[in-house]
């Protein structure tokens, strides 16, 4: 018992600290495994469940559905919902902004969707298994980025932006396969309520209405509109998300958010509670508020729930051997399994023999291969559009055999390749996650005894924000046992390093921490008065400082920084190294506590 | 009251800044330079009363208004910045900004003595580090460059109630006196203009007095010490006038 609860410990505060995909993951590979073992009960009480009809009466209107689809047309539209949102994040925001960038996984995941369907198609040619093609041409989102979190930590992280942009942009396709292929019975009228739901949140959108809730009843309008056309109704979800506007959080916003919050300190009454938290709300995106709030839904309760309605197969020895003789299992598996592979790999490979920069400095094909082995989990959607495809339970079951047998297979092959792929790389690199140059203080400032203190903590970060904290408030906040430090990464404009260079020049006359905290107060640092202000407010003799400024000295340290930044692949500022190691998330001093916490245990 | 007549042209081709030029000593000393015909900078926090006295001076394009607060070292230093975008170069400063709150030691007011630091030692040594390049630079080229130091009263008189005061006086004194070494053989004068106030009714009159109220009444005015700004720095560049006790006649 003794030493069973520390480990039992060990594992679940390790589990708790794991990545959101790789848990989400974990809980759908439980609920397929309870789906599995429910549908092989005696009795028949899975599809009894889940076939059970479930509906609403109002007056004479009656509205029904079996269980199963609620399931898949209700709850999956907040799913393509939230997949949408992601796309339309990536596309103004991320790295689909970029064409040139783009193009490489859009292209690869157009051959991802066309190759699968074309060895499906030619293996199921002359059955009535072909119209089945839309099985195959998906790779489950939710478990590929799961297993990526599992096994992708020592891999470039450009490789998590290549599978999400290659995700989403075959999600995008297979909505358009589900929409035109798997369309029945369309009849326009009701697409007209649709139209008027969506017109609806747009008017909403424009007058500025930022409760969320309020958005449920028009939503629910356009849902309704794609059930009753025919058009399947999880692209209300989809059409929902694409009206929801993306922007970078403003300045300006951040700074009113700022003011009304201090109005509510002043006089902390009803009217200006509401006013700082609509500010606050307004600050951020709509789209990024929804998918902020559907993600803990979608991945702890839609796909779970989906999974467990959709995965139940019964696998009797009849119905495997029916399956394993079947060309429409065999299609399935092998337009997943190899088709996938071919496409993606295939078109990346054509793309990076014309362009051999297509794929940036750090992947190699090495990594779209094992990217496109785990592209053939085509478990989610694949097992909808099986649902779809076919009507006769025993087609039914073949495909969902197959979709099972080859998303085991994708993902095994996908993940011993990524786990290869990731030792060479920490061979290659041990350095990935961990400070490349320690603390010195001949070269850096320090805040606090650097022999002292329990902890050390170096920030790479710029001048961009005038909220990052003070000196004195890194003193107060997180005292002896801490020696602090800052490294320069200037980011965004070339005017950041110049700004870096200035900072180094008040190092020169031993002010460096007064200039950081005096430019961190003239944030956003974009033109040279500015700096010169600092200057002053830092206490500068400004002639030296102009002087050893245009000469910039303190260029050296600045470039090393920047190059360090790059070898760390670091992209965004601040980052924070708490003891040579990289911190995830805001440094806050909880997470300071934590890493003094554990710098004592021996 | 009108002083004696300063010599038109005595002090042409110079270029000189005065800091504080709106004050009680200050507008007077402007009025001289400009009288001298020098060009001169005029600089002041107060905007309005700056253009006012520029208007006043009406000397055209011999004067140039600069805002800046004496305890801004950034402001001074735009202050510098554009004296010399106008005028190429600068000769002369004279820093007459500073001012005076007196008391009994045990009810002063600290923030009223910060305040008194602020301005009449720490603004000063902004201006003068801030104006020391200029100046170099002028006594580089071979011409005469003054730094004028005021501001002080003479450390000789102990006024009571002004013990604050009296003792950033010394420090400026001592101030004068080292720059005047560093300086002095790279070709800049360091003057410092001490007058002496009397003590409020005569030597034996109410010590607890403010000796402002008798500004007005003052028998040494501002009138008596702007020449002495003039004659000092038209006298060959071989001499330096350093220090100026000015007393009222009669006292000791």
């Amino acid at each position: 018992m003794v030493t069973v609860v520390p480990v039992r410990a060990g594992i679940l505060s390790r589990l708790r600290r794991s990545p959101l995909e790789l848990r989400g993951a974990l809980v759908l590979i439980c609920s397929t495994v309870a789906a599995l073992v429910w549908a092989n009960l005696p009795g028949e009480s899975y599809a009894e469940f889940w076939h059970a009809p479930l509906g609403v009466v109002l007056g004479g209107l009656e509205f029904r559905l079996d269980v199963r689809h609620w399931v898949n047309d209700a709850l999956m539209a907040v799913f393509f919902a939230h997949v949408t949102l992601e796309v339309r994040r990536e596309l103004e925001l991320g790295d689909l902004r970029d064409g040139r960038r783009a193009s490489v996984p859009v292209i690869a995941a157009v051959a991802g969707l066309v190759f699968p369907a074309l060895v499906y198609v030619s293996l199921t040619w002359g059955t009535d298994f072909v119209g089945g093609w839309g099985i195959v041409v998906s790779t489950d989102t939710a478990f590929v980025l799961g297993v990526l979190a599992l096994v992708g930590r020592s891999l470039p992280p450009q490789l998590r932006v290549f599978l999400v942009t290659l995700v989403v942009a075959d999600d995008v396709g297979a909505l358009g396969v589900i929409a035109f292929a798997y369309t029945d019975g369309f009849s326009p009228l009701p697409l007209a309520l649709a139209a008027a739901g969506l017109a609806a949140i747009v008017l909403m959108r424009v007058l500025r209405v930022w409760r969320g809730p309020l958005y449920v009843l028009p939503s629910l309008v356009v849902w309704i509109g794609f059930l009753l056309s025919g058009v399947h109704a999880t692209l209300a979800g989809v059409a929902i998300a694409l009206l929801l506007p993306i922007f970078p959080t403003r300045l300006t916003d951040v700074r009113r958010a700022q003011e009304r919050m201090r109005v509510f300190q002043i006089s902390p009454d009803a009217r200006s509670a509401r006013n700082a938290e609509e500010s606050l709300a307004q600050a951020v995106s709509v789209n990024e508020r929804a998918h902020r709030a559907l993600t803990p839904y979608v991945t702890w309760l839609i796909l779970p729930v989906f999974a467990l309605a959709n995965a139940g197969v019964r696998l009797t020895p009849e119905a495997l051997a029916d399956a394993f003789t079947s060309v429409l299992t065999w299609g399935i598996i092998a337009g997943l399994v190899i088709g996938k592979v071919v496409g993606i790999a295939g078109a990346t490979w054509t793309v990076v023999r014309r362009r051999p920069d297509a794929l940036g400095p750090r992947m190699r094909m090495s990594h779209i291969l094992g990217v496109s082995m785990l592209a053939g989990m085509g478990f989610t959607i694949s097992l909808f559009v099986a649902e779809l495809a076919f009507d006769d339970p025993v087609d039914n079951s073949r495909a969902q055999i197959g979709i099972l047998t080859a998303t085991v297979i994708a993902a095994l092959f996908g993940t011993v390749t990524l786990l290869v792929l990731g030792r060479r790389e920490r061979r290659r690199s041990p350095n990935r996650g961990r400070l490349v140059r320690p603390l010195d203080a001949r070269r850096d400032p320090v805040l606090g005894d650097a022999h002292r203190a329990l902890v050390t903590v170096i920030e790479y970060g710029d001048y961009a924000s005038p909220f990052a904290l003070s000196a004195a408030e890194l003193r107060a906040r997180f005292g002896s046992d801490v020696a602090y430090s800052f490294r320069h990464l200037p980011l965004e404009s070339s005017f950041g390093r110049a700004v870096a260079i200035a900072n180094e020049a008040a190092a020169a006359q031993g002010r460096f921490w007064e200039m950081r905290d005096a430019l961190i107060r003239e944030a956003p640092v974009e033109t040279e008065r500015q700096v010169l202000r600092a200057a002053a407010n830092a206490g500068l003799n400004l002639r030296r400082f102009e002087r050893d400024w245009a000469l910039g000295a303190g260029r050296i340290r600045v470039d090393e920084d920047i190059l360090d930044a790059q070898t760390m692949q670091l992209d965004r500022a601040p980052v924070f190294y708490v003891d040579d190691i990289r911190h995830e998330g805001p440094l806050d001093t909880a997470a300071i506590a934590e890493a003094i916490a554990q710098s004592r245990v021996p | 009251m009108s002083g004696p007549k300063v010599m038109g042209g005595m002090l042409e081709s110079r270029v000189a800044v005065v800091i504080g030029a709106t004050g009680w000593i200050g507008r007077v000393v402007s009025r001289d330079l400009v009288a001298a015909g020098a060009r001169v900078v005029l600089v002041a926090r107060d905007a309005e009363r700056l253009d006012a006295l520029a208007g006043e001076l009406a000397a055209g394009e011999r004067v140039l208004t600069a805002v800046a607060d004496v305890t801004s070292p950034l402001e001074v230093d735009d202050a510098r910045a554009a004296a010399i975008g106008r005028f190429g170069h600068i000769d002369l400063v004279v820093v007459a900004s500073g001012q005076i709150t007196g008391s009994a030691f045990e009810d002063g007011v600290p923030a009223d003595w910060a305040e008194m630091i602020d301005v009449n030692l720490r603004g000063l040594l902004h201006a003068s580090q801030t104006f020391a390049d200029p100046l170099l630079d002028s006594a580089d080229r071979g011409r005469p460059s003054d730094l004028f130091l005021l501001g002080a009263v003479s450390t000789e008189a102990h006024t009571p109630r002004f013990a604050v005061f009296n003792a950033i006086s010394a420090a400026i004194k001592q101030l004068a006196q080292t720059l005047r070494h560093e300086y002095g053989r790279r070709g800049v004068r360091i003057h410092l203009i001490e007058p002496g106030f009397p003590q409020p009714g005569g030597p034996n009159g109410d010590p607890t007095g403010d000796p402002r109220h008798g500004r007005s009444d003052s028998p040494l005015t501002p009138e008596a010490i702007s020449p002495v700004v003039c004659l000092a720095a038209a006298l060959p560049s071989s001499a330096n006038l350093a220090e100026v006790l000015l007393m009222p006649t009669g006292t000791v």
